[in-house]
């Protein structure tokens, strides 16, 4: 029994430990983003001193009403397109008799293996010649095709779960094939929409890459690209830095709080398939 | 039937426009400019070398210390991850409300995007920053340590930014898996007079090496991707001793602009990238 006790007391500590490691940082950055600047570097956690105007001119620096218009802008155009396109093709998947669509259905699997980087320079080619260089498109068509694959596998997947006997009533009342996708296939399926939606929300929210090379004009950055430009300069001050940090998370992190299961849900579906 | 069949098409047809237009003319692009010379601006100006482009990798030490630096920091991040996310999934396998709450906390750096995280590491491992700070108060170290300006150390700071990050979930993978293994299972072997380490070696590790297999296959591959952060933390330094893959092509491409070499790096990140997808896909077949 004594053995136990130890056994749970180290349990209990490992967890401790590894809980102060994961958020000491955002502890310290709160602490940062409060701070005067003769107490950067001298406090650890607790300033003398609060200066809550650190968010007012970290919010004017970083021009964060921007970053968020463009952030906002890029990433609701392509999930919206992403989630239509691919709940339009994981139907067409899942429901008909096609004789390509093993294969086809593979090819689109199949974008999940390449890595972005890896496309990048042809697309950066592309984009010049389509004339859409530094434009939000050249960043939203990147974004839906990196997103295609696992949505289409989570529809896909679904859809062919569901029973055919609905969808069949609707055809012998004569609805059309395209209707029947939108008014009755669509509001059963919001599960999948959800994690779908979740899923490629936070991928393009967050993603970096692209944006860096397909975003060079200032006025079309994002938040991560705003931020990583902020950081690149040498005198930018730390304690802004904390304040556009503590900014820049808090939309996620107040999603987060409410809506917990579907998004640990929607950021681990495509993993374990 | 026929009408059922076309419009069965349609439904396809807008994802796999998109797909072919910016996924695979790309990437078939890709392999052609990596024959080609051209300066990256005027595009009227890309000429045919064959395989010049390959013969340069030989010479360029940056790519070689780039290759050597992804597969520590794949390999590193990985053996990590696993181990940490595995203990953290096998103590945190309940439902009570204060296990519940610490998953969630620990699930929280999964949500940022990793410049965030870069930007708040490349403070704490500044120099002057919040972990000499620490080390310095608990009286551990004496002068600053440099967590990503030693050449020995900083692709390593990298590392722990990384696993920080990444941790809680592969937790949420492994306690998934967890959760799959039959609770009779435990029981009966209790019956029988087995304690708890018996019960981990011969019920929980067996059956848990499915799972562990696809965690381990997707941080591999998700590995070889690294950019955003090293661009954030590092820019490839000092001396390039964190350069990794990604940076240095988007360093060859978009700040000397050869572009034809830089897609032969484009190749090789392809090649790699598709060999760890070969096993992950093999393995899953086996299963």
């Amino acid at each position: 029994m004594r053995k136990d006790y130890i056994a749970r007391g180290v349990v209990w500590i490992f967890i401790g430990i590894g809980l102060i490691i994961t958020l000491f940082p955002f502890a310290w950055v709160v602490s940062l983003s409060l701070r005067i600047e003769k107490e950067v570097f001298t406090a650890i956690l607790f300033p003398e001193h609060v200066r809550l105007r650190n968010y007012i001119d970290a919010w004017v620096k970083f021009d964060f009403t921007m970053l968020f218009k463009n952030s906002i802008v890029i990433t609701f155009t392509s999930v919206a397109v992403t989630v239509f396109v691919s709940a339009l093709a994981g139907y067409g998947f899942a429901k008909f008799r096609l004789k390509a669509s093993n294969f086809l259905f593979h090819l689109i699997l199949s974008g999940i293996m390449v890595p972005p980087i890896a496309v990048v320079i042809p697309l950066f080619v592309f984009m010049r010649r389509l004339g859409l260089f530094n434009s939000y498109p050249s960043i939203i068509f990147p974004y839906i095709v990196f997103g295609l694959p696992i949505a289409t596998l989570i529809f896909k997947t679904y859809i062919q779960n569901l029973d055919n006997d609905i969808l069949d009533a609707a055809r012998i009342d004569g609805c059309g094939e395209f209707r029947i996708f939108l008014r009755i296939l669509l509001p059963i399926i919001k599960p999948a929409l959800a994690t779908v939606t979740i899923f490629t929300f936070m991928a393009n929210w967050n993603e970096f890459l692209l944006a860096v090379i397909f975003l060079q004009d200032k006025k079309l950055h994002t938040l991560p690209l705003g931020m990583a430009v902020f950081m690149g300069q040498y005198s930018a001050p730390w304690q802004l830095i904390g304040s556009g940090v503590v900014i820049s998370i808090l939309p996620v992190l107040l999603l987060f709080f409410i809506l917990q299961n579907q998004f640990i849900r929607g950021l681990t579906a495509g993993a374990l398939k | 039937m026929h009408r059922t069949r076309l419009s069965g098409y349609l439904f396809i047809l807008p994802a796999l426009l998109i797909f072919v237009l910016f996924l695979i003319y790309p990437l078939l692009h890709t392999i052609y400019l990596s024959l080609t010379e051209w300066a990256g601006f005027d595009l009227s100006k890309i000429t045919f070398v064959g395989f010049r482009n390959f013969k340069l990798i030989l010479p360029d030490w940056i790519f070689w210390k780039a290759l050597r630096n992804t597969m520590i920091f794949v390999f590193g991040t990985t053996v990590f991850l696993n181990l940490f996310g595995l203990a953290l999934a096998l103590f945190l396998n309940n439902e009570l409300r204060i296990t519940r709450l610490v998953r969630t906390l620990i699930f929280i750096p999964v949500l940022l995007s990793p410049v965030i995280v870069g930007v708040m590491w490349s403070r704490i491992f500044d120099p002057f920053g919040a972990l000499n700070q620490i080390l310095d108060e608990m009286g551990i170290i004496d002068t600053p340590v440099f967590w990503l300006g030693d050449r020995r150390i900083a692709l390593w700071s990298i590392v722990g930014a990384t696993v920080w990050q990444w941790v809680g979930y592969d937790m949420i993978l492994y306690l998934t898996g967890l959760q799959q293994i039959p609770i009779e299972l435990y029981e009966a072997a209790k019956i029988d007079g087995a304690n708890n380490w018996h019960l981990f070696r011969h019920i929980t590790l067996p059956l848990l090496k499915g799972i562990a297999t696809m965690v381990i296959l997707l941080n591999l591959i998700g590995g070889v991707r690294i950019f955003d952060i090293v661009y954030v933390m590092t820019r490839g330094g000092p001396n390039h001793n964190t350069e990794v893959l990604g940076t240095h092509l988007y360093t060859v491409a978009f700040w000397f602009n050869k572009m034809g070499y830089a897609s032969v790096i484009a190749v090789i990140i392809l090649v790699i990238s598709l060999l760890f997808a070969y096993f992950r896909n093999r393995i899953m077949r086996e299963r």
